[in-house]
C-alpha cells in the first residue's frame, strides 16, 4: 500500500528525460522511399524509350527535345534519389549485427547502388528493372530484421 | 579486458521503499524518465529509472549494470544503456535492443568521467 502510493507520487513528480534511442528519428527508416524514386527511374526510362518526335517540322523537334531533356533530368534526379536511400539505409539502419542474418548485406547495397549510377547516365530498361529487383531485396532484408513481412507493392 | 554478456537483474524492479523516495526527495538519489526503446526488454519509454551518482573515488560498475550517461558528441544530453564491456576505466555500453541503438558500436568507448550514475531502481510506467 504504502509503496502504491510513493510510486504514484513519484510518478506525478517532474522527470528530465534519459534518452534510450538512436541519433536519428528513431525507427523512422523505410525503403518505400527508395521504392518509390526506383519506380520513377523505370518509368522515366520507359517514357524515354518511347518517345519520339511528332513531325520533322522544327516545333516537333523543339517540343521532343524539350520533352526528352526533361525525361532525362528527371531520370538522373530519380537516379540519385534512389542512391541516396539506400546509403542511408545501408550505413544510417543496417548494423554489423545483421550481416550475420544477410552475408551479401553489403554485395546487395553496392549493386543496387552501381545500377543507381547506371540508370543515371543510360536509358536501359534492363538495368532500371534490375535496379527495382534490387530495392525489392533490400525491401524483404529490411521488413526481415524487424520480423515483419510486408508485402512489396508498387506504386505504378 | 573482463567481458560478459547482458545481466537482467530483478533486484532493478523492487518495489518502491520509503527509504529510497526520501533519497529521491533530499536528493540523494535522482529519477529520471525514460525516453526512446534502445533498452526495450528491460526499459520501455515512459519508464522511470531511479540512479545513484558515481562517486569518481569509488567506482563500483560492474558487466551488466544499467548506467545514465552524457552523450559523448551532443552535449547535455543523458544517455541510458548497458555496460557490456569494460576496458580498464573506459566502458563499452550497448542498448538492450541492439537492432534500434546507438550506442558504443558506433561511438566506440565510453570514459568514465562522462558517466553519471547506475541504475537502482526501475518503475514500468
Amino acid at each position: 500500500m504504502l509503496s502504491e502510493t510513493l510510486t504514484s507520487i513519484l510518478k506525478k513528480l517532474p522527470a528530465k528525460s534519459v534518452h534510450a534511442h538512436c541519433d536519428g528519428p528513431c525507427g523512422v527508416y523505410d525503403p518505400a522511399s527508395a521504392r518509390i524514386a526506383a519506380e520513377a527511374v523505370l518509368s522515366m526510362t520507359k517514357k524515354l524509350i518511347a518517345l519520339a518526335p511528332a513531325g520533322n517540322d522544327q516545333a516537333s523537334i523543339s517540343a521532343y527535345n524539350n520533352t526528352f531533356s526533361r525525361f532525362v533530368a528527371i531520370k538522373e534526379e530519380e537516379s540519385q534519389k534512389t542512391k541516396k536511400e539506400l546509403l542511408i539505409l545501408w550505413t544510417d539502419y543496417f548494423k554489423p549485427e545483421h550481416l550475420s542474418a544477410y552475408p551479401d548485406l553489403h554485395d546487395t547495397f553496392w549493386k543496387a547502388a552501381k545500377l543507381c549510377s547506371a540508370c543515371k547516365v543510360n536509358i536501359d530498361q534492363t538495368k532500371a528493372e534490375e535496379l527495382l529487383a534490387a530495392v525489392q531485396k533490400i525491401h524483404s532484408m529490411f521488413w526481415s530484421t524487424k520480423g515483419r513481412n510486408d508485402n512489396w507493392v508498387t506504386a505504378s | 579486458m573482463t567481458t560478459g554478456l547482458r545481466q537482467a537483474d530483478k533486484s532493478l524492479f523492487q518495489k518502491l521503499d520509503l527509504f529510497t523516495f526520501f533519497a529521491i526527495v533530499i536528493g540523494y538519489r535522482q529519477h529520471l524518465r525514460v525516453v526512446g526503446n534502445s533498452m526495450e526488454g528491460t526499459l520501455s519509454e515512459g519508464d522511470l529509472i531511479i540512479y545513484k551518482k558515481i562517486n569518481q573515488k569509488n567506482i563500483d560498475l560492474a558487466i551488466g549494470d544499467i548506467v545514465v550517461a552524457f552523450h559523448p558528441k551532443i552535449k547535455n544530453k543523458l544517455i541510458i544503456k548497458r555496460v557490456y564491456r569494460i576496458f580498464q576505466n573506459t566502458f563499452d555500453l550497448r542498448g538492450d535492443n541492439f537492432r534500434s541503438s546507438t550506442d558504443s558500436r558506433e561511438w566506440g568507448l565510453i570514459n568514465l568521467n562522462i558517466i553519471v550514475g547506475k541504475v537502482e531502481r526501475i518503475i514500468t510506467k
